[in-house]
C-alpha cells in the first residue's frame, strides 16, 4: 500500500471505482449517522453543549502552557513520571529507552491515534519488541498491514468477507465470516498477549489539570485491560489533549461517544489518577508523554488554532459527501477526511498535502456536525490560501485568476468579455471545459444578459 | 533548552486568556425515580438488572449459574453476611484470595461489589483505592456485580464532587464489553464480559 | 431605505431569467430598489480557491458600489454568503456587510414580512437547499414557507435534501470525479421524488444537477426560486 496525500486525486478515482469498498462504507457509514441522529436528537441540550465543549476547548488553548504545567503537577504529585516530546522521534526515543531498561519484549497497545502519528508500533517492532495491537478494528488493520482508515472505526472499509479471509490466512484458523466468531478468535489471541505484556501503551482522551487525570474512553475492554496488567503504563498523548476540571468530562463524555460511535455513553471509560505499588494487578510505573509534534505551529495561527479543539471523534469524516465516497485511505493519511485535511498540511508537511485542502466542495457538514463547533469549511478555505500564498498552486491557475480579476474589476472589460464569449460560442469555438463536459452538459451563456434587458425593458419601469 | 521549556515558552508567548472557562451547571435529575431510570438505562445497553430482597441473593446468583454454566468463580471480599452466602453457591471453585490476575482470568464469572450506579446513563462506576483487583471487573466472561440501592445517584457530576480528586483510578462501566468493528455488527465480550449482571438489594 | 439589487456574473450572463423574476417581484412588492450598472462579481470564485488577494481587488469594487445602500438584496445564497460571511474578513472596513446584505427569500420574509408572492405554478416541485444559504445563511423555511403559499404549487421533499449537489465552484473541475458521483445521487433522489421541477435558491446547484440530468436523460427541469415566486 502506497498512498499518499499526493495521490489524493488517483486513489479518489480507485476508490469510486471499487463497488466493494463503496458498499462496505456506505453500509459502515449510514449505519452510524442513522444511530447518531437517533441519540443526538434525543438530548435537548445538544446546541448547549457543543457551546460549552467548544468554549472549554478555546479557553483550555487559550492557557494551554498554564494547563499543562498544572496537569504536570498534579501528576507527578500523584506519582506519575511526566515526559515532554517536541516530535515523534525524541517520544519514541522515550518509549524505547524505558522498554530497554524495564527488558520489555511484548507491548499491548490500545487505541491511539498519536502513536499512529508517530508510527511507534512499527518503531518497536523494529527494535525488536512485539507490539500488538488490541482494538478489534486496529488488530485486523495491523493483520492486514494497512492503515486505518477512519479514526474511531478502524476496519470500516473491510466486510466481514474481507475480514474472515485475513484471518484464515493470517492466523491459521478455520475460515469463518460470523462477526461473533472473528471476535471470539481476535479475544482468544489477545487475551494472551494481555496476559504475557511488559508494558501497556495507551493514548488519552482527555487529560484532567486540576486531579492530573488520564483518561481513556472506549468499548472493548482493551484499554482498561492494557492500562491495568502490565507493570509498566505509558501514554501517549497530544498537548491538547488537557481540559481544566473533572467535571468537564461529564460535557464531553455526552458529547463523545455520541459523535464517535453514536452511543449515549461508551462502554468503559478509565480515569487514572496514580500507580498502584505492591497493589494485586495495576501498573507500578505509568508514564506521559506530552507529544508537540507540530501542536503548537497550530497554535501561532489564529487561523488554524480551533483544529486543536478537535476531540478526535470522527463525525466529520462520516459527514463529508467526499469521505463518504472517497474513504478514509485514500487521503494517504492517517487523520483522513475533513479534519485530516486541515491536520495533515499543517502537521506534516505543506507541500506534500496541499491538494487536501481543495478536496471539499464546502459544504459544511463537517462543521454542523462537529461537536466542538470547529469551523472546519472555513479552515480548508484559509488554508488554500495559503497554498496559494505559499506559491504551490498551479501557473496556469494563477493566470486564469489574474485576467478574470481583470475583467471582473472594470464592468467594461467584463461586458466585452461576456459578448467574446457570446461571439466566440456563436461560431461553434467555445473551449470544452472537459473537467466538467466529460459528465456534464454546460450551460450556454443567454442571448442577452439581464443588464441588457435591465438597460432596454426594465429600467424606465423603475424611473 | 529541553522540550519542556521550549513548548512551555512558545506556549506563553501565544496565552491569550480572552475566553472564560464556563461555568458548569449541574444539572440533577429532577422528577426522576432513580431505581427505575438506572434500570432503564442500564438494560438499554445490554445490562442484566435483578432486583431482589437480600435472603433472595443466593438463589438469585445460583440462577444465574445455571443459566451461564459457570464452574469457577472468582469473588471479592464482602461483608460476612454476604461472604458466607457466596461459600454456599454451587461451583467447582471459588476463588477469593487469587495471587495474581492470571488466576482470575481463568475464572468463568466475578463477584463483585461497585462504589455507584449512575442512573442518567445506567453505569456502574468503581474507584479504586484500596488492594481490590482492578482486573477482576474485566477479565471473565460473566460479571456479577451486588449493589445497595442506596448507591444509585443521579448523573456523574455527583458522583465526582463526592470523591474529588482522591482516587487511584476510577472505572465506569455502562454495559457489556462491545464493538461494532465488523460490518457495525454489535458483539459482545470482545475484551470484558459479554454479560452484566447487577444485583441490587 | 436604499435597496441595491445585485445580479451575480453568472446569473447576469447565464440565467438573466431569474434577475427579471426578482425585479418582478420586488416591484409587485412595491419595494423601491436600485440595480447599479457597474456591478460585476462578489470574488468568491477567487475567494474559495485560495486567491483572496483577487477576491479582494473585486470586493473592494463591490464595496464601491453598493457602500451606499442600507440593503443589499441577491438571488443568490452563494453570493450573499460571500458578502454576508467574507467580506468583513477580507476588507476589513466599516460596512456592516453582515447585517445589510440577504438572499432574496430571506429578505422576503425576514425584511418584508411577506409570506407569498400571489404567484400561481401548478407543478410539483422540489426544494433543494444550497448548502451556502442552508449552512452559511441558515436558510431552510423561509424559501419552502413562500414555495407553500404559491398557488397550485405541490412542494415535495427530497431524500437527504440537504447533501451537496457536489458542485462547489472550483471543485467540480478539480475533483470531477467525486463531484459527478455527488450530483448523480442528488439526481436519483430528485427523480425519486416524483417531483416535475427542482427548484432552489442557487442557480449554480441547479446548473450543476442540470448539467449531469441532461447528459443522462433524466426528465429533471430546473427552475430559481424567483422565477417560480414570480409567475403571478
Amino acid at each position: 500500500m502506497n498512498y499518499t496525500p499526493q495521490k489524493f486525486s488517483i486513489n479518489a478515482k480507485r476508490a469510486l471505482e471499487n463497488e466493494k469498498l463503496r458498499a462496505n462504507l456506505t453500509r459502515a457509514i449510514k449505519h452510524t449517522l442513522t444511530k447518531r441522529t437517533e441519540v443526538v436528537s434525543e438530548l435537548s441540550n445538544w446546541e448547549e453543549l457543543r457551546q460549552l465543549a467548544h468554549d472549554i476547548k478555546k479557553h483550555t488553548i487559550e492557557n494551554l502552557g498554564y494547563y499543562l504545567e498544572l496537569f504536570e503537577k498534579r501528576a507527578i504529585e500523584n506519582g506519575i513520571n511526566v515526559l515532554w516530546a517536541k516530535d515523534g522521534n525524541e517520544a519514541r526515543e522515550f518509549v524505547i529507552e524505558i522498554a530497554k531498561k524495564a527488558k520489555a519484549k511484548l507491548c499491548v497497545k490500545s487505541k491511539s491515534m498519536v502513536t499512529e502519528e508517530i508510527g511507534l508500533r512499527e518503531f518497536l517492532e523494529e527494535n525488536g519488541i512485539e507490539t500488538v495491537e488490541t482494538d478489534l478494528g486496529e488488530f485486523i488493520v495491523q493483520l492486514a498491514n494497512e492503515m486505518p482508515s477512519h479514526i474511531t472505526a478502524p476496519a470500516m472499509h473491510k466486510s466481514r468477507d474481507e475480514i474472515g479471509e485475513l484471518f484464515a490466512e493470517k492466523l491459521g484458523v478455520e475460515l469463518t465470516t460470523e462477526p461473533e466468531k472473528l471476535t471470539a478468535i481476535a479475544r482468544k489471541i489477545l487475551r494472551e498477549k494481555f496476559l504475557n505484556a511488559d508494558i501497556g501503551i495507551s493514548g488519552a482522551n482527555f487529560l484532567v489539570a486540576e486531579t492530573g487525570s488520564i483518561v481513556i474512553v472506549e468499548n472493548e475492554g482493551n484499554a482498561g485491560l492494557t492500562t491495568t496488567l502490565p507493570k509498566i503504563h505509558i501514554a501517549i498523548a497530544g498537548i491538547e489533549k488537557v481540559i481544566p476540571r473533572l467535571v468537564d468530562l461529564t460535557i464531553f463524555f455526552k458529547i463523545l461517544g455520541r459523535s464517535a460511535t453514536a452511543q449515549r455513553f461508551t462502554s468503559y471509560v478509565s480515569i487514572i489518577n496514580s500507580p498502584r505499588k505492591n497493589k494485586p494487578d495495576s501498573p507500578e510505573e505509568i508514564y506521559i508523554i506530552l507529544l508537540d509534534n507540530g501542536r503548537t505551529e497550530l497554535l501561532k495561527s489564529e487561523k488554524l488554532k480551533p483544529a486543536l479543539y478537535c476531540i478526535k471523534c470522527g463525525a466529520c469524516m462520516l459527514a463529508c459527501p467526499v469521505y463518504q465516497r472517497v474513504g478514509g485511505h485514500t487521503y494517504g493519511s492517517i487523520y483522513p477526511g475533513p479534519i485530516g485535511s486541515v491536520l495533515t498540511p499543517t502537521m506534516f508537511g505543506f507541500n506534500e498535502a496541499k491538494v487536501l485542502p481543495f478536496a471539499s466542495s464546502l459544504c459544511g457538514r463537517c462543521y454542523e456536525i462537529c461537536p466542538v463547533k470547529i469551523e472546519i469549511h472555513h479552515i480548508l478555505l484559509w488554508l488554500r490560501h495559503e497554498a496559494v500564498q505559499k506559491n504551490l498552486t498551479s501557473k496556469l491557475e494563477k493566470i486564469v485568476f489574474k485576467l478574470w480579476t481583470i475583467s471582473m474589476r472594470n464592468v467594461k472589460l467584463y461586458e466585452l468579455g461576456a459578448s467574446l464569449m457570446r461571439f466566440v460560442s456563436k461560431i461553434g469555438l467555445q473551449p470544452k471545459f472537459k473537467n466538467w463536459t466529460k459528465t456534464r452538459d454546460f450551460p450556454q451563456l443567454a442571448e442577452k444578459s439581464f443588464r441588457e434587458i435591465w438597460r432596454k425593458e426594465l429600467k424606465n419601469d423603475f424611473k | 533548552m529541553n522540550s519542556r521549556e521550549q513548548i512551555l515558552k512558545l506556549l506563553k508567548q501565544h496565552q491569550t486568556n480572552k475566553t472564560p472557562l464556563p461555568k458548569i451547571d449541574t444539572t440533577a435529575l429532577l422528577n426522576v425515580n432513580l431505581v427505575e431510570k438506572f434500570k432503564f438505562e442500564f438494560e438499554r445497553v445490554g445490562g442484566i438488572f435483578i432486583k431482589t430482597a437480600f435472603n433472595r441473593i443466593f438463589d438469585e446468583i445460583s440462577k444465574i449459574i445455571t443459566t451461564e454454566n459457570l464452574r469457577k468463580i472468582y469473588a471479592e471480599n464482602f461483608d460476612n453476611e454476604i461472604n458466607a452466602i457466596i461459600k454456599n453457591l454451587q461451583v467447582d471453585e471459588i476463588i477469593t484470595q487469587p495471587h495474581s490476575y492470571r488466576q482470575i482470568s481463568i475464572v468463568d464469572a466475578s463477584i463483585t461489589s461497585c462504589d455507584f450506579l449512575i442512573a442518567e446513563t445506567g453505569t456502574i462506576v468503581f474507584i479504586h483505592r484500596d488492594e481490590k483487583f482492578k482486573s477482576a471487573v474485566l477479565l471473565p466472561r460473566v460479571h456479577i456485580i451486588i449493589a445497595k440501592e442506596k448507591q444509585i445517584v443521579g448523573t456523574l457530576e455527583e458522583v465526582f464532587s463526592i470523591s474529588g480528586g482522591n482516587f487511584d483510578s476510577i472505572f465506569l462501566i455502562t454495559g457489556p464489553s462491545r464493538t461494532a468493528d465488523i460490518e457495525k455488527v454489535i458483539v459482545q465480550g470482545v475484551h470484558g464480559p459479554q454479560k452484566v449482571y447487577l444485583i441490587i438489594v | 431605505m436604499k435597496i441595491g439589487l445585485f445580479i451575480p456574473c453568472y446569473i447576469d450572463q447565464i440565467y438573466p431569467q431569474v434577475g427579471v423574476a426578482t425585479v418582478k417581484i420586488l416591484k409587485k412588492l412595491g419595494v423601491k430598489f436600485d440595480y447599479p450598472l457597474n456591478q460585476t462579481c462578489c470574488g468568491q470564485p477567487a475567494f474559495n480557491t485560495g486567491y483572496w488577494e483577487e477576491a479582494k481587488t473585486i470586493a473592494e469594487n463591490f464595496k464601491n458600489i453598493f457602500s451606499d445602500f442600507d440593503y443589499i438584496v441577491s438571488p443568490s445564497g452563494s453570493c450573499t454568503s460571500m458578502v454576508k460571511n467574507f467580506y468583513p474578513e477580507i476588507l476589513q472596513d466599516s460596512n456592516d456587510w453582515e447585517n445589510k446584505t440577504f438572499e432574496l427569500s430571506d429578505f422576503l420574509v425576514n425584511v418584508l414580512g411577506v409570506d407569498s408572492t400571489g404567484a400561481e405554478f401548478p407543478h410539483t416541485v422540489a426544494y433543494h437547499d444550497s448548502c451556502h444559504a442552508l449552512r452559511e445563511l441558515g436558510i431552510k423555511n423561509e424559501p419552502r414557507l413562500l414555495l407553500r403559499n404559491v398557488k397550485k404549487l405541490k412542494l415535495v421533499e427530497i431524500e437527504n435534501s440537504e447533501d451537496c449537489c457536489g458542485f462547489g465552484g472550483t471543485f467540480s473541475v478539480k475533483f470531477p470525479e467525486i463531484s459527478t458521483e455527488m450530483v448523480k445521487d442528488k439526481v436519483k433522489s430528485i427523480v425519486n421524488s416524483g417531483a416535475e421541477f427542482v427548484t432552489s435558491t442557487d442557480s449554480s446547484c441547479l446548473m450543476h444537477i442540470f448539467g449531469y440530468a441532461k447528459r443522462k436523460n433524466f426528465k429533471v427541469k430546473i427552475i430559481h426560486i424567483a422565477e417560480i415566486l414570480a409567475n403571478f
